[in-house]
């Protein structure tokens, strides 16, 4: 499988750009396209018309899925390239629309698998794959939209799901030209941490339990 | 655990807290009122030291220190905290009360909350009982046995949290009863209260609506 992957950068963030192509250096799996992204004065607002051009656009008939991926994702030690395919199909097999890489807050989480977990909602959206099944709900809720891109998705897609251990998290620039406040050096990486910790509490959980009714059971 | 009374009637030592902001006389009537014709409680109220309109989350600690105390003395297995501005609804069931106690008591649990104002990372597991990693201000409170020891132990430390913070620290195993049998008599609180019901409402729905779709939960939670 051969994932088109649309990275958002601003022409002017040639560092950002640099940074992002050198992510994808050898990884065969992904058709990288690069989108320039379009400016606003609120920046947010210029990620969320960005990812609507390509929404509108880039999407073509044979695509069952698509990655958005913004010019600060960088890939984490678990990324693997088998894994990441097959939490892809077990993804879609599960009916979700919108499937993450990382997250650096989320409300609610519930296990679906050993490593994908359903989100209520989510921030960060440097790593997204968009499937197939989302794509008309998505279109139609583009002009609607007014909040930030994470925020968006949370509301229009229904099944929402993260990868665990995370593949993706964010790497600072010491500027954000999303979100101003995620500036501040380490905010960004310390949220993705705390995002991550909490997801792998509710893992050793429901382990906890599970393996505990199943004692139960035999008793 | 003993639940049973002499006489034979379910009588939970029952701890009744006015953290200084309630009135003495509506709190009087209250309880009366609230706690009154239920023989399952058998109550005993807490009040703020003198002069002092609002309870300190350290004092309020304090005091559930001394009701550990207490409890361990009288060898109680379980007790439960309650404000004094608490009120039951009408779906409020003692046996409904009495089975989600044993319940939650047999999934290990060490504090069971009734409604919180806010909670975190809640994980539906069976017989409307959430294990929770956080939980915000709560009205009513049961603390098992197990938790005595751990909390009369806090008194040798610096006191350097909230009271709700403290109680989320504490212990991981904490439980929520998803069952609704009563609120704060404040509208404030309500609404917050009310908010966090209707989040774990979707939430369990959600979990129920994934088990069956999912083959991770292909076992009896």
């Amino acid at each position: 499988m051969k994932i088109k992957t649309f990275i958002i950068n601003l022409e002017k963030r040639t560092d950002r750009k640099a940074h992002i192509l050198n992510e994808f250096i050898g990884r065969s799996d992904f058709i990288v396209n690069v989108v320039p992204a379009i400016e606003d004065i609120k920046r947010s607002r210029g990620l969320w018309s960005t990812i609507s051009e390509i929404v509108r656009n880039r999407i073509e008939e044979r695509d069952d899925l698509i990655l958005l991926v913004e010019d600060d994702h960088q890939f984490t030690v678990h990324y693997d390239p088998e894994e990441f395919l097959s939490y892809i199909r077990m993804a879609d097999e599960m009916q979700v629309d919108v499937l993450l890489g990382g997250i650096s807050w989320f409300d609610d989480a519930i296990q679906l698998s050993e490593s994908l977990f359903h989100l209520n909602t989510f921030n960060a959206t440097q790593f997204v794959i968009l499937y197939r099944r989302f794509f008309d709900r998505l279109k139609e809720g583009l002009d609607t939209s007014k909040d930030t891109a994470d925020i968006n998705f949370s509301k229009l897609a229904k099944k929402k799901a993260v990868i665990y251990p995370f593949i993706s998290h964010q790497v600072e620039f010491g500027y954000s030209d999303a979100t101003p406040t995620n500036s501040e050096e380490g905010y960004v990486s310390q949220l993705f941490v705390h995002s991550e910790k909490r997801i792998g509490t509710i893992k050793k959980v429901m382990q906890h339990f599970k393996q505990l009714f199943h004692e139960n059971k035999r008793s | 655990m003993k639940t049973i009374d002499s006489n034979g009637f379910y009588a939970i030592p029952t701890y009744i807290i006015n953290y200084g902001s309630y009135d003495l006389e509506k709190e009087k009537e209250n309880i009366q009122e609230q706690f009154g014709p239920k023989r399952e409680f058998k109550i005993c109220r807490i009040y703020p030291k003198e002069n002092c309109l609002d309870f300190p989350h350290k004092e309020r600690w304090g005091a559930l220190v001394d009701i550990c105390n207490r409890s361990f003395a009288q060898g109680d297995d379980f007790v439960v905290v309650v404000k004094s501005s608490f009120e039951f609804n009408k779906s409020y069931s003692c046996e409904k009360l009495i089975q989600q106690i044993e319940n939650a008591y047999k999934l290990g649990a060490k504090l069971l909350v009734g409604p919180v104002e806010r909670y975190r990372d809640a994980i539906y597991l069976k017989h409307g009982l959430f294990w929770v990693h956080t939980i915000g201000e709560t009205p009513f409170l049961i603390l098992f046995k197990e938790l005595f020891k751990d909390i009369i132990a806090t008194m040798e430390y610096e006191f350097v949290y909230t009271f709700d913070v403290m109680l989320s620290l504490i212990t991981s195993n904490k439980f929520l009863m998803s069952h609704n049998f009563g609120n704060e008599s404040s509208d404030s609180k309500k609404n917050d209260f009310e908010n966090t019901k209707n989040d774990l409402i979707k939430l369990r729905k959600d979990t129920l609506r994934l088990r069956k779709s999912s083959r991770m939960f292909n076992f009896d939670l």
